[in-house]
């Protein structure tokens, strides 16, 4: 049995986190089967009986709307053999069959119909529905599952400073709320989940693995100012800032492993779009709100160990672990309704070069973790989390967005979780 | 000009123009692109607008600029070593639309290796319709837009460093 406590020291961690099969169960049931993971947004779900598949952890788990206010959660197998109850993503069903034997399920996880039911013993069947997710939340339109059923704290409690991150995306919208794009992206690597969490907080990798990428984009807007409002190049320009930029953002971390830091990309909309959007915006909500809503510059928030958000650009990704060496990552991108269709424009920008399997800013990120991982496959390393590090202290909440306190946070978070019995 | 010999000339063009990526010639394949040309590789195959839902990419000429002088920098670590690949250009048909632009749909494979790359790093595939909107320049052609609608466009793909 691996020992969790000797292999996170204050500084390091030891490779095989990332590629040990016995820890990887160990996250599954412990860290994702005990925690809050964003899992679907209402929007994706509006009418009675529309479902959305998600994941806790590597298990599927099927999101349905069950009556008009009320959005349920069932593991995606059906009781009887384990087969899978839906295949599609998403869809809208009056009850769950079992492709298999024809077993039936009403919304609410109940058995409806059983074939050749008579041949059971009496009781055989009646207690055998769905398996439910054990709990369901939902924040400001976002739907959150727990497989616990007694989770350590309330959603909201455990999103603390996280709430303002999502409150930052959903104030933007005028009529105050967000509706979810007609696609999804995806991307796939070789390597664990936790090597995305490390690295997309992570400023110093910024001017170092996407170099190449920050050189060419400055060359072509040093030409052509006018590029600069291109999200794509806007985005590969933006990493190539000196560290000392970097050093002097602050960046936020929160018990949980949750962690944010200051915008480093431009937040401000170019002069035709804020004129039209905050117009809209100050009409719902006021002038000083707005003007509030539109000043607030973070770049992105961790949610440990589930999902990432960047509200100024509209996009949250889902993080999902389908073994020690494959993460899959699901972006989705948001609408926000009653803006002017601009910002759309603008967000899907970001949103394409930050999450594409094509973006020439991610792919540089892909094709280390998987080297990181076939390293930690093969070797017996420890690797640093020390920069920021004070020996014998611990890391202030609020440090330089160049510390790597968030990491060290997000150990603080997974050891907690992975030694609860 | 007749229609199969319009067919004929678009189908040189687009061989042509896989040939260049196939040979790593991608500022000359960044010059098959008029000034408003567009690289465009949506998720949903029927969808008609990039503004609605993210794509794998869409990108005006400037910013595929980027991409491509980012490909052509040797050390990008998606990149070392470089994919070597290979086109193949199948059921071409052509129309014209009205402003003189015209319309080509191929069935197109790319067959990419990454030589001496991690060996669980298999040969890949990739296989879909390509739609151009061409515009006549002279004998030749330019690129208003090249949309690729990939078969697994929707899957969680590991990263692309290559043209398609």
């Amino acid at each position: 049995m691996v020992r969790i406590a000797d292999l996170v020291r204050p500084d390091g961690v030891h490779a095989s986190v990332y590629s040990d099969a016995a820890i990887f169960r160990l996250e599954m049931t412990r860290l994702f089967g005990r925690t809050w993971l964003l899992a679907a947004h209402h929007s994706q779900i509006p009418e009675v009986g529309d479902y959305v598949l998600s994941r806790i952890g590597d298990q599927s788990i099927i999101v349905v709307r069950q009556t008009s206010d009320r959005i349920g959660a069932f593991y995606n197998r059906c009781p009887h053999r384990g087969a899978r109850l839906k295949h599609a993503d998403s869809g809208s069903a009056t009850a769950f069959v079992c492709p298999y034997h024809g077993w039936s399920f009403q919304l609410d996880g109940a058995v409806r119909f059983v074939p050749a039911r008579e041949e059971y013993p009496a009781g055989h069947c009646d207690g055998r529905g769905l398996e439910r997710v054990a709990n369901v939340a939902t924040y400001r339109g976002f739907v959150f599952v727990n497989g616990s059923a007694s989770p350590s704290e309330p959603l909201e409690e455990f999103l603390g400073p996280m709430k303002d991150v999502i409150d930052d995306l959903v104030d933007r919208a005028p009529a105050d709320d967000l509706e979810i794009a007609p696609a999804l992206l995806r991307h796939r690597y070789r390597g664990n989940w936790k090597l995305t969490f490390e690295n997309l907080n992570d400023t110093i990798h910024a001017g170092v693995a996407h170099a190449v990428a920050a050189r060419v984009a400055d060359a072509i807007i040093a030409r052509e100012p006018a590029a600069a409002q291109d999200p794509m190049l806007g985005l590969m320009s933006a990493n190539g800032k000196p560290v000392k930029f970097f050093q002097q953002l602050r960046m936020t971390t929160s018990p949980h492993g949750h962690s944010y830091f200051e915008a480093h990309m431009p937040t401000a909309y170019p002069p035709a779009i804020h004129r039209e959007y905050f117009e809209t915006l100050a009409g719902a909500r006021g002038n000083a709100e707005a003007d509030r809503i539109l000043a607030t510059a973070r770049h992105l928030g961790l949610l440990y160990p589930g999902s990432t958000w960047h509200a100024r650009y509209q996009t949250v990704r889902l993080v999902q672990p389908l073994a020690p060496d494959l993460t899959e990552v699901i972006t989705l991108c948001f609408r926000l309704k009653g803006a002017p269709e601009s910002t759309m424009a603008s967000a899907l920008g970001y949103c394409n070069g930050s999450s594409s399997p094509l973006s020439s800013v991610i792919t540089d990120d892909l094709e280390i973790y998987e080297a990181i991982q076939r390293n930690a496959t093969s070797g017996d390393a420890w690797l640093s989390i020390g920069r920021g590090y004070r020996p014998g202290q611990p890391d202030d909440r609020q440090v330089a967005a160049t510390s790597e306190a968030y990491i060290r946070g997000q150990y603080a978070a997974w050891q907690h979780r992975l030694q609860e019995a | 000009m007749q229609r199969s010999a319009l067919t004929e000339s678009v189908r040189e063009f687009i061989e042509s123009e896989l040939w260049l990526l196939d040979n790593g010639q991608l500022s000359e394949w960044l010059d098959l692109f008029d000034p408003q040309g567009i690289y465009w590789l949506p998720v949903n195959p029927s969808e008609t607008t990039p503004d609605r839902a993210p794509s794998l990419v869409y990108e005006s000429r400037l910013a595929l600029e980027a991409r491509i002088r980012r490909l052509e920098d040797s050390r990008i670590v998606p990149q070392l070593p470089a994919s070597r690949t290979c086109r193949f250009l199948s059921g071409l048909v052509c129309r014209a639309l009205e402003d003189s632009l015209i319309e080509a749909r191929a069935k197109c494979l790319t067959v990419e290796a990454r030589p001496l790359h991690d060996p669980a790093d298999p040969q890949r595939i990739f296989a879909g319709v390509s739609t151009y909107r061409l515009v006549r320049v002279g004998e030749s052609f330019k690129i208003r837009q090249k949309r690729v609608d990939l078969v697994n466009s929707e899957a969680g793909l590991h990263g692309v460093s290559i043209l398609l």
